[in-house]
C-alpha cells in the first residue's frame, strides 16, 4: 500500500490530480463523504497516482472505448427511427429519471449516483463550497472501467467543474487552464467543444494571444472519422480564429492610418491578416444561420479594399437564400450598406419593403415611410400610410408622438388627392373593428399629453368615424381640468364610497349625452 | 425601448432537421459559455479608436454572473390557515400491476355487481339443488369470498363444493369477463399514472396577484386562488404587503377573501395587464369565466362560457380589454370577446409539424393585437386572425436549431408583456427558451431548468425601471413541486444572454425537515399534505425598486406557501489578496510558490468547511442547510413579521396547546447558529429565521391535524367508554373550583418562567396553599422478621438474593467445598511455616477430617471450629500479607450461622477474585479488599451480636493504619 507521504515527493512532474483543481485539502479523505467503504480505497490510491502516465494510459482508454462504442452522433437516421419506434409507448413528456437504479450497479455505481446527486443540489441551491467538495471526490468517476458512458460522465464532469471554478474566489487563470487541459484530453468528442469553451474563457478575461492559440490547435485537431457536428464546429472555431483574425486587422488598420508613410512590411501584414479572416468567416458565412458579428467583419474589410461587389454579393446572400432564417439585421445591414454607398432610393425601398413584411414594427420603418413620401408619388402614399398604421398597431409605439403627426401629415397630405377615401377605407376595414378599442378609448387617452390628444382626435375623426366618442372623452378632460384633479386624489383613497361613485357615473353620462347633442346639431 | 431590435446577435447554426441528440444528462445548463461576440461593436463600426484587441471587451451568450437572491428564511410559510383538505390523498404513484388487487377488490366488496346477472339467473337453480335450501346464491358466494379473503393457498383450503361450483360455472359467473375487466383496468391504471405524473390540464397555473395601488411601502393587491377540497372555489383575496427600507416585510391577510363557487374544478387563473379594473380570466374543464376587479368595487362575475371538448388554455389579452383566447382539445382556437362571444380564428386536427399524439393546444397574445399564438406539443406559430385563410408562420418547433433532444415537447407558452412587448417563453421538459417573434425559429435564450419534472407555471419579473438588472424567469413544475429561478438580460439595445446559474428555490415538501420532530402520525398528515402537486405559482414585486420578491405556490389542497427572496450584494465577496500578476515573472518556481499559496488558502476553506459540514449533514437536526458558497455574505437576516390571519379561538387552542413545544423549537434554534457561528463565521445564519416562522408552522400544523382529525373507525364494534373514565367533566370543574383564576394564571407564568431559566419550581415560591406534612414512616428492624421470606427479602435488598438461593436449595456445594480446601490448604501452609513440629501434622489430620465431614453436611461444625478457633487469632495478626481479612475475621464465629457465614465470605471472594461472572447482583467491585471490607459491615444487622467480628475488624484496621 502506498500512502499518500510517499506520492507527494514523486510529484514533482504535474501531478494529474483534480482534487488540488478543486481546492482540495490533501489531509482529509475525499472519500470521506461517500459511504461505501468496500470499494474506497483501491480508487483512491489509483487515482491519486494518476500523473501523467496515467494520463496518457486515461486518453488510450478512452480511445478505445471511443472506437468500440460509436455515440448517437455516428447513428444513421433510420436506426434513430427505429429505436424510436420501438421506445416509449407514452406521449406524456417527461424527462426521464435522472437518478436512476441500473439493475446491474455496484457499490461504487450507487455511489456515484447519490455523489451526483449531492452535488447537483448543492448546485442548484448555490452552495458552491459543499458542491467542491463532493466534485473532488466524484472525479473518480473517470476511473470506473464499466462506465456505459464514459464520454457521460467526463462531459458532466467538465461542465459542473467549470461553474464551480466559476464560484470560487480563489480560482485562478492557471486553475482553469489546467481543468481545461485535462477534461479536453479526458474524452475525445468533446476535445473541440472544450477547446471552443477554453478560447472563450481566455477572451473574456482578456487573454487576446492565449485564445487565438486555443483556437489554431483545437483547429489543427484530427481525430478518425468527422462527424456533421464536429465538422461545423471546426468550421466555427475557424471562424471565431477569423474573427480574432480581423480584429487585429482593425487594429492595424488604424495604427497605419494614424501612420504618416507606412512601411510595406507593416501593410503586408495586415493583409495577410486580411486573407486569413476573410477566407474563415466566408466558409462559415455558407452554411444557414446567424453570423451578424462575422458578417459585419467580412463587410467591413470587403469595404476597406473596395470590393463592393463582393460585400454586396455576401448581405444579399444573407438576407435573401432562402435557408437562412429570417433574420431582420440581415436586410438592416444590406439597408444600412446601400444608405452608406448611397444607392438609389428606389433599391433602399425595395430593402425596406421586405424588412416591413418581416418585421412592421422596426424602427427603420419611420425611415421607410419617409422615403415613400419623398417619392413624391401618389400611390406611396397610401403605403405610407400603411406603414405608420401598422407600426400604430404595436403597443411599443402606440403612445409615439412621431408617428402619429406622420399618419396626420400623410393623412392631410392625401386628402388632396383624389380616392383618397378609399385607401382609407382599404387600411381600415381590417381595423375597424378593434382600433377603437385599442387607441380610442378612455383609458388610453388619460395618459396622454395635449398634443397627442389634438393629433389623435384629428386621426380618429379622418379614419374611425365610428370612434367620434373618443374626441368627446378627451374634449371633456381638457375642459375639466379640474375634474381630473379631483379624480386623481380620489384614486389615491382606497376605498371609495358607491355612492360617489354612482354619481360620478352619472355626471358622466350626463355630459357624454350632451356632447352627444352637441354633434348633431353641428352635423 | 421595445421596437429596438439587437443590432447584432449571437452566431448560431440554423438547421431544419428533427432534432438528432438524445437527452443524456441533467446538467447540461452549468459552465458553458455558449457563443461570444464584441461587446462594443457599435464604437468599432464607427472605427476610429485603434484599441488594441486585448483591449476589447467580449460578452458571452451565457454570463457566469447573475444576481444572487436568496431566501430570507430557510424554509417557505403558508400565507393563510390550512383548508379541510381531500378526504384521502396519496402521493405515491398507482402501479398498473396492481390491477388484480382491485379486481380482488371489486369482487369482495361488490360482489353483488360483479355477480349479478348471474346470480339471478341461477338462483332458482341453485336453491332446489340445494338439499337444505337455506343458504341463497350470494351468502354462499360471500362465504367463497371469505376464502379468499384471507390469503391461504387457494387450491389446499378449496372446499369441493366451491371447487365444484368454479368448475361448472366459473365461465359464465362472472358480468364482466376477468380478462377483459383487467386489460381494461391495467389500462386505466397506466392512464392514471400518467395523470398522477403530468396532469396538463393544470397548465398555466391556478394562482394569480393583481397589485393595486402602492402607498408608503405598503403594497395593496388581490391574489386570486381557488379554494375548497376540490379547488371548486375561486377566491379573491386582499392582501397588503408592507416593504420596508431596512425591516423585514410583512404580509397583512386578515381580511376575509371574497369567494365564488364555481361548478368544476378551477384550472387556470389568468390576468390581463393591471388597469383600474381587471379582468380575470378563469378555466375550469368545460366552462369558462371572466371577472372583473377593482381596488374599489367587489369583484363581479362578467361572462360565463361552456365548451364541448375539454378547455386546455385561456388567455386574457394585454391590449384590449374584454378579449380573450380559449383553446380546447378538439384543436379549435376562439377568439372570445366578452358580450360579442366566440369567433372561430383556427382549427387543427392534427399536430401542426409531427404526430405527437396529444389533444393538448395553447393560444396566447403577441405583440400585435391581432396576431396570435397558437401552439401544441410540437411547436409554436403565430397565427394573424385578420385574414380568413390561415396564415401563420413558425416562431418555434422542437427540431434541430434550438438542439432540442430527441422526445422534446413544447409544455407552455407565456407572452411576456410585462418584460419585453416581442418576447415570448417557451418551456419544454428540459430547456426553457426566450423567442423573439420578431425573429422566429432562432431562440434568443436558451436556458437548461435542469428541473426533474416539466415546469408548467411560470412567471416573470422584469427588470427594474433604470433597465438595470436581469429579467427573472421563475419555472414551477407540478409533480415535484421545483421552482427554478433563471435569469436573463439584453434583448433592446443588446442581444439577450442569459446570467448566471439556475438557482432552485424553497419547496413547501421540504419545510418539514426544518421544523421540530413531530408525532408521528401528525408527520404522516402534514407530509401527505404538503407533497401534493402544485397548481400554480406567482410573484409578487415591489413597483419601486426592486428589493425584495415575494414567491406564492398554490398546491393541488388549496394551500398558498410563500418565500421572500432578497437580492445579496456581490461586493462583499471575499477578497484574496494575491500577487498580482506579470506576465515577466511566470518561472517555474513562483508559480510553484503560488500554486501552494493558493491551496493551501483553498484548504483553509475547505477545513473550516469540513467543520460546518460536519454539522450539517451529520446531525438530523433541522440545520442551516442554506449555504453561502464562496461569498461571505450579510450573517444578519432579519426574520420578518407576520400577522396571523386566525380565527381568535382557534389561535388561542393553538398557542396554548403548542407554546411549550415552541418554546423548545425556539431555543433549540437559537442555540445552533451559535454553533455554526463558532464553526464558521462566513456561513449567513439563516436558520435564525426560526422565531416568527416556526410559530407560524406550529399554528398551521396544529390546524391541520384538528381538520383531518375525525372519529376513527375501528374494524370491530366499540362501546363508549369515554365518560367512565374522563375527568374532564365534573372532577375538572370540582378541581377547578378552590383555585381562583389569576392563581392559576400565575402559577402557569411562574411554571414558564422556571422552564425558561431551568430552574425548579419549588412549592413554597408559589401561592398554592401549604401541604400537609406527610409522616414519615418508622424504620424498619430486619432481625424482627425471622421468618424465611422476611429474610430472603433482607438479603435481596443488599444484594444477595442469588446467594440466599444458592444458598437454601444447596446449589453451591461444591463450589464451597473447594473453597473451604483451599483455605484449609492455605491454613496448613501458615501453619507449617510458623511452628515445624509434630502437631502440625495432626492438626492438618483434623483439617482432613473437617474436610471429610463437609462431604456430608454440616455435621462436625462445631469441632472445626474449635480447631480453627486458636489458631485464628494468632493468624489474624499477618492476615494483611494475605489480604483475606474476612476470611479470618469471622472464623471466630460460632454456630451454624457463622460458619455459613464464613463459607459465604469465602466463596464470595473467590468469585470476585475471579471474573465476578457469578451474577452477584450488587457486587460488580473493583476489588476483592473492598469486597470483603464492605460485605461484613453490611451485613451486622442481620448476623446480630458479633462483638467479635467487629473487634477482628477493628485490629485489622489497626493493623494497616500501622502502614
Amino acid at each position: 500500500m502506498v500512502t499518500k507521504s510517499d506520492t507527494r515527493p514523486t510529484s514533482k512532474q504535474k501531478q494529474f490530480n483534480l482534487l488540488t483543481t478543486f481546492g482540495y485539502d490533501e489531509t482529509c479523505d475525499p472519500t470521506s463523504i461517500i459511504s461505501n467503504p468496500s470499494v474506497r480505497p483501491t480508487y483512491r490510491i489509483r487515482f491519486l497516482h494518476m500523473d501523467s502516465v496515467g494520463l496518457r494510459l486515461k486518453i488510450m482508454d478512452d480511445l478505445t472505448t471511443e472506437v468500440i462504442v460509436p455515440e448517437g452522433e455516428y447513428e444513421s437516421p433510420d436506426e434513430e427511427h427505429v429505436k424510436k419506434s420501438q421506445g416509449k409507448t407514452s406521449n406524456f413528456p417527461l424527462a426521464p429519471p435522472v437518478f436512476k437504479e441500473t439493475p446491474k450497479e455496484s457499490g461504487f455505481h450507487k455511489t456515484i449516483r447519490t455523489c451526483l446527486q449531492k452535488i447537483r443540489e448543492a448546485m442548484l441551491h448555490h452552495r458552491w463550497l459543499e458542491a467542491s467538495q463532493f466534485m473532488s471526490s466524484y472525479c473518480q468517476t473517470l476511473e470506473d472501467t464499466t462506465a456505459t458512458m464514459p464520454q457521460l460522465q467526463s462531459e458532466m464532469i467538465w461542465k459542473m467543474g467549470t461553474e464551480i471554478l466559476h464560484h470560487n474566489p480563489n480560482s485562478k487563470i492557471e486553475d482553469y487552464n489546467s481543468f481545461y487541459e485535462r477534461m479536453k484530453n479526458s474524452g475525445v468528442k468533446q476535445y473541440l467543444v472544450v477547446c471552443l469553451e477554453h478560447a472563450f474563457h481566455f477572451l473574456v478575461k482578456g487573454h487576446f494571444e492565449e485564445a487565438k492559440r486555443q483556437l489554431s490547435i483545437a483547429e489543427s485537431w484530427r481525430y478518425g472519422r468527422k462527424s456533421a457536428g464536429q465538422s461545423q464546429r471546426i468550421k466555427l472555431i475557424q471562424a471565431y480564429k477569423g474573427f480574432l483574425d480581423y480584429l487585429i486587422w482593425c487594429n492595424k488598420k488604424a495604427t497605419l492610418s494614424i501612420m504618416d508613410d507606412p512601411d510595406a512590411g507593416a501593410i503586408q501584414e495586415m493583409h495577410s491578416y486580411f486573407r486569413q479572416s476573410s477566407v474563415n468567416l466566408k466558409e462559415v458565412m455558407k452554411t444557414p444561420g446567424v453570423w451578424d458579428p462575422f458578417l459585419l467583419s467580412y463587410v467591413d474589410m470587403q469595404e476597406f479594399y473596395n470590393d463592393h461587389d463582393g460585400a454586396l454579393k455576401v448581405l444579399n446572400n444573407y438576407s435573401y437564400d432562402n435557408g437562412f432564417p429570417p433574420n431582420p439585421n440581415a436586410h438592416v445591414y444590406l439597408y444600412q450598406y446601400l444608405k452608406k454607398h448611397e444607392a438609389p432610393p428606389k433599391e433602399q425601398i425595395q430593402v425596406l419593403k421586405i424588412l416591413h413584411a418581416l418585421v412592421p414594427s422596426h424602427a427603420l420603418m419611420l425611415e421607410y415611410c419617409s422615403l415613400l413620401l419623398q417619392s413624391g408619388k401618389q400611390s406611396n402614399f397610401g403605403k405610407a400610410l400603411g406603414v405608420c398604421l401598422d407600426l400604430l398597431d404595436y403597443a411599443c409605439w402606440r403612445n409615439s408622438l412621431d408617428v402619429w403627426s406622420q399618419v396626420k401629415n400623410i393623412l392631410l397630405r392625401l386628402r388632396t388627392s383624389e380616392g383618397w377615401s378609399e385607401i382609407v377605407e382599404e387600411l381600415m376595414v381590417k381595423r375597424k373593428d378593434w382600433w377603437p378599442a385599442l387607441h380610442f378609448t378612455h383609458s388610453s387617452s388619460s395618459k396622454e399629453n395635449g398634443e397627442l390628444e389634438e393629433i389623435k382626435i384629428f386621426v380618429a375623426e379622418v379614419l374611425c368615424p365610428s370612434a367620434s366618442m373618443y374626441s368627446y372623452q378627451v374634449k371633456r378632460q381638457s375642459r375639466g381640468e379640474s375634474l381630473c384633479k379631483t379624480k386623481k386624489t380620489k384614486r389615491k383613497r382606497n376605498y371609495v364610497t358607491s355612492r360617489k361613485c354612482r354619481e360620478n357615473l352619472k355626471r358622466k353620462r350626463e355630459q357624454t349625452s350632451r356632447g352627444r347633442q352637441h354633434k348633431d346639431q353641428c352635423v | 425601448m421595445d421596437y429596438t431590435f439587437p443590432p447584432e446577435l449571437f452566431t448560431s447554426y440554423f438547421h431544419s432537421g428533427p432534432p438528432n441528440s438524445e437527452f443524456a444528462h441533467n446538467v447540461g445548463g452549468w459552465g458553458v459559455y455558449g457563443q461570444v461576440k464584441e461587446a462594443s461593436s457599435i464604437t468599432k463600426q464607427h472605427g476610429t479608436a485603434a484599441t488594441l484587441p486585448e483591449h476589447t471587451q467580449f460578452a458571452t451568450k451565457h454570463q457566469m454572473e447573475g444576481e444572487t437572491w436568496l431566501p430570507v428564511e430557510s424554509l417557505t410559510l403558508p400565507l393563510f390557515p390550512p383548508k379541510r383538505g381531500r378526504k384521502w390523498h396519496s402521493t405515491a404513484l398507482s402501479d398498473p400491476l396492481d390491477f388484480s388487487e382491485h379486481m380482488q377488490d371489486y369482487y369482495l366488496h361488490r360482489s353483488q355487481d360483479a355477480f349479478y346477472t348471474m346470480s339471478q339467473f341461477l338462483e332458482e337453480n341453485l336453491h332446489s339443488v340445494n338439499t337444505k335450501g337455506k343458504t341463497s346464491v350470494l351468502s354462499r358466494t360471500q362465504g367463497f369470498m371469505e376464502t379468499l379473503k384471507y390469503k391461504k393457498c387457494a387450491v389446499t383450503y378449496l372446499k369441493p363444493r366451491i371447487k365444484a361450483y368454479h368448475n361448472l360455472l366459473s365461465d359464465v359467473i362472472y358480468d364482466i369477463p376477468p380478462e377483459l375487466l383487467a386489460h381494461n383496468l391495467y389500462e386505466e391504471l397506466t392512464q392514471q399514472r400518467e395523470l398522477e405524473q403530468f396532469s396538463e390540464v393544470a397548465t398555466g397555473g391556478a394562482l394569480c396577484y393583481i397589485p393595486f395601488s402602492q402607498l408608503n411601502n405598503t403594497q395593496q393587491g388581490c391574489l386570486l386562488y381557488p379554494g375548497d377540497p376540490g379547488l371548486h372555489s375561486l377566491n379573491f383575496h386582499r392582501l397588503a404587503l408592507e416593504f420596508h427600507a431596512e425591516g423585514p416585510p410583512c404580509i397583512d391577510s386578515s381580511l376575509r377573501p371574497f369567494s365564488f363557487q364555481l361548478d368544476g374544478t378551477v384550472r387556470q387563473i389568468c390576468t390581463g395587464t393591471p388597469q383600474d379594473t381587471s379582468n380575470v380570466g378563469v378555466r375550469s374543464d368545460y366552462t369558462c369565466g371572466v371577472w372583473m376587479v377593482s381596488e374599489k368595487n367587489e369583484p363581479k362575475t362578467v361572462e360565463v362560457i361552456q365548451t364541448k371538448e375539454v378547455a386546455t388554455c385561456l388567455s386574457i389579452s394585454p391590449h384590449i380589454q374584454g378579449e380573450l383566447l380559449v383553446a380546447s382539445e378538439s384543436g379549435v382556437a376562439h377568439l372570445w370577446t366578452v358580450g360579442k362571444g366566440l369567433q372561430k380564428f383556427r382549427k387543427e386536427d392534427s399536430n401542426m409539424y409531427f404526430n405527437a399524439r396529444s389533444a393538448w393546444r395553447w393560444c396566447d397574445f403577441t405583440g400585435h393585437p391581432r396576431v396570435m399564438i397558437y401552439a401544441d406539443r410540437t411547436g409554436v406559430e403565430l397565427t394573424d386572425i385578420r385574414t380568413n385563410e390561415n396564415c401563420s408562420h413558425t416562431l418555434f418547433r422542437i427540431g434541430q436549431t434550438p438542439d432540442c433532444k430527441t422526445g422534446e415537447r413544447v409544455i407552455m407558452s407565456k407572452y411576456l408583456r410585462e418584460v419585453h412587448m416581442f418576447h415570448h417563453l417557451i418551456t419544454t421538459q428540459f430547456s426553457a427558451y426566450i423567442l423573439d417573434e420578431r425573429f422566429p425559429c432562432i431562440p434568443m435564450v436558451k436556458w437548461d431548468h435542469m428541473m426533474e419534472d416539466p415546469p408548467m407555471f411560470a412567471h416573470v419579473l422584469a427588470s427594474n425601471s433604470s433597465g438595470a438588472g436581469t429579467t427573472k424567469v421563475v419555472l414551477g413544475s407540478q409533480r415535484s413541486q421545483e421552482l427554478t429561478l433563471l435569469q436573463y438580460s439584453g434583448g433592446r439595445q443588446d442581444a439577450c444572454c442569459t446570467r448566471g446559474p439556475p438557482a432552485a428555490l424553497l419547496r413547501p415538501r421540504d419545510s418539514l425537515s426544518h421544523l421540530p420532530a413531530q408525532i408521528p402520525h401528525r408527520h404522516h398528515i402534514a407530509q401527505q399534505r404538503l407533497a401534493l402537486k402544485a397548481a400554480g405559482v406567482t410573484c409578487i414585486q415591489q413597483n419601486q425598486g426592486a428589493r425584495d420578491i415575494c414567491v406564492l405556490q398554490l398546491t393541488e389542497a388549496g394551500d398558498v406557501f410563500y418565500q421572500m427572496l432578497r437580492p445579496q450584494v456581490a461586493s462583499c465577496k471575499e477578497d484574496v489578496t494575491t500577487p498580482t500578476q506579470n506576465s515577466e515573472d511566470v518561472g517555474l518556481p513562483t508559480s510553484v510558490q503560488h500554486r501552494s499559496s493558493i491551496d493551501t488558502l483553498i484548504s483553509q476553506d475547505m477545513s473550516v468547511d469540513r467543520e460546518k459540514s460536519k454539522g450539517s449533514l451529520g446531525s438530523t437536526s433541522p440545520g442551516p442547510t442554506v449555504d453561502c458558497g464562496f461569498e461571505r455574505r450579510g450573517t444578519d437576516l432579519p426574520c420578518f413579521k407576520v400577522v396571523v390571519n386566525d380565527d381568535p379561538e382557534e389561535t388561542d387552542l393553538g398557542l396554548s396547546g403548542f407554546e411549550l413545544d415552541n418554546r423548545q423549537g425556539v431555543s433549540s434554534s437559537a442555540s445552533r447558529p451559535a454553533e455554526a457561528s463558532t464553526a464558521c463565521a462566513a456561513r449567513p445564519s439563516l436558520a435564525k429565521a426560526g422565531d416568527d416562522a416556526l410559530l407560524k408552522w406550529k399554528i398551521w400544523l396544529f390546524k391541520l391535524v384538528r381538520k383531518n382529525h375525525r372519529k376513527q373507525r375501528f374494524p370491530h364494534n366499540t362501546i363508549r367508554a369515554r365518560g367512565l373514565l374522563d375527568k374532564s367533566g365534573e372532577t375538572e370543574s370540582r378541581w377547578r373550583e378552590p383555585m381562583e383564576e389569576d392563581k392559576r394564571d400565575s402559577l402557569r407564568r411562574d411554571v414558564k418562567e422556571a422552564m425558561k431559566r431551568g430552574k425548579f419550581l419549588v412549592h413554597g415560591a408559589t401561592h398554592l396553599p401549604p401541604m400537609e406534612p406527610v409522616s414519615v414512616p418508622g424504620s424498619v428492624e430486619p432481625s424482627a422478621w425471622t421468618d424465611d421470606l422476611s429474610q430472603r427479602l433482607s438479603v435481596s435488598w443488599e444484594g444477595g438474593w442469588k446467594v440466599w438461593w444458592e444458598e437454601s436449595l444447596g446449589m453451591n456445594q461444591e463450589s464451597k467445598m473447594q473453597a473451604l480446601r483451599r483455605k484449609r490448604r492455605r491454613q496448613k501452609m501458615a501453619r507449617a511455616h510458623n511452628r515445624l513440629e509434630l502437631s502440625g501434622s495432626f492438626t492438618t489430620s483434623v483439617s482432613y477430617q473437617s474436610d471429610m465431614d463437609d462431604l456430608s453436611g454440616y455435621t462436625s461444625a462445631t469441632s472445626q471450629s474449635a480447631a480453627s478457633d486458636s489458631e485464628g487469632t494468632r493468624l489474624s495478626l499477618f492476615s494483611d500479607d494475605l489480604s483475606e481479612p474476612g476470611s479470618y475475621k469471622t472464623s471466630q464465629m460460632h454456630g451454624r450461622t457463622a460458619r455459613v457465614n464464613e463459607e459465604y465470605q469465602s466463596s464470595l471472594q473467590e468469585a470476585s477474585r475471579g471474573l465476578f461472572d457469578e451474577g452477584v447482583p450488587s457486587a460488580p467491585l473493583a476489588t476483592s479488599s473492598q469486597v470483603s471490607s464492605v460485605f461484613p459491615s453490611q451485613r451486622t444487622p442481620r448476623v446480630g451480636g458479633s462483638s467479635q467480628t467487629s473487634l477482628s475488624q477493628l485490629k485489622r484496621k489497626k493493623a494497616r493504619m500501622g502502614f
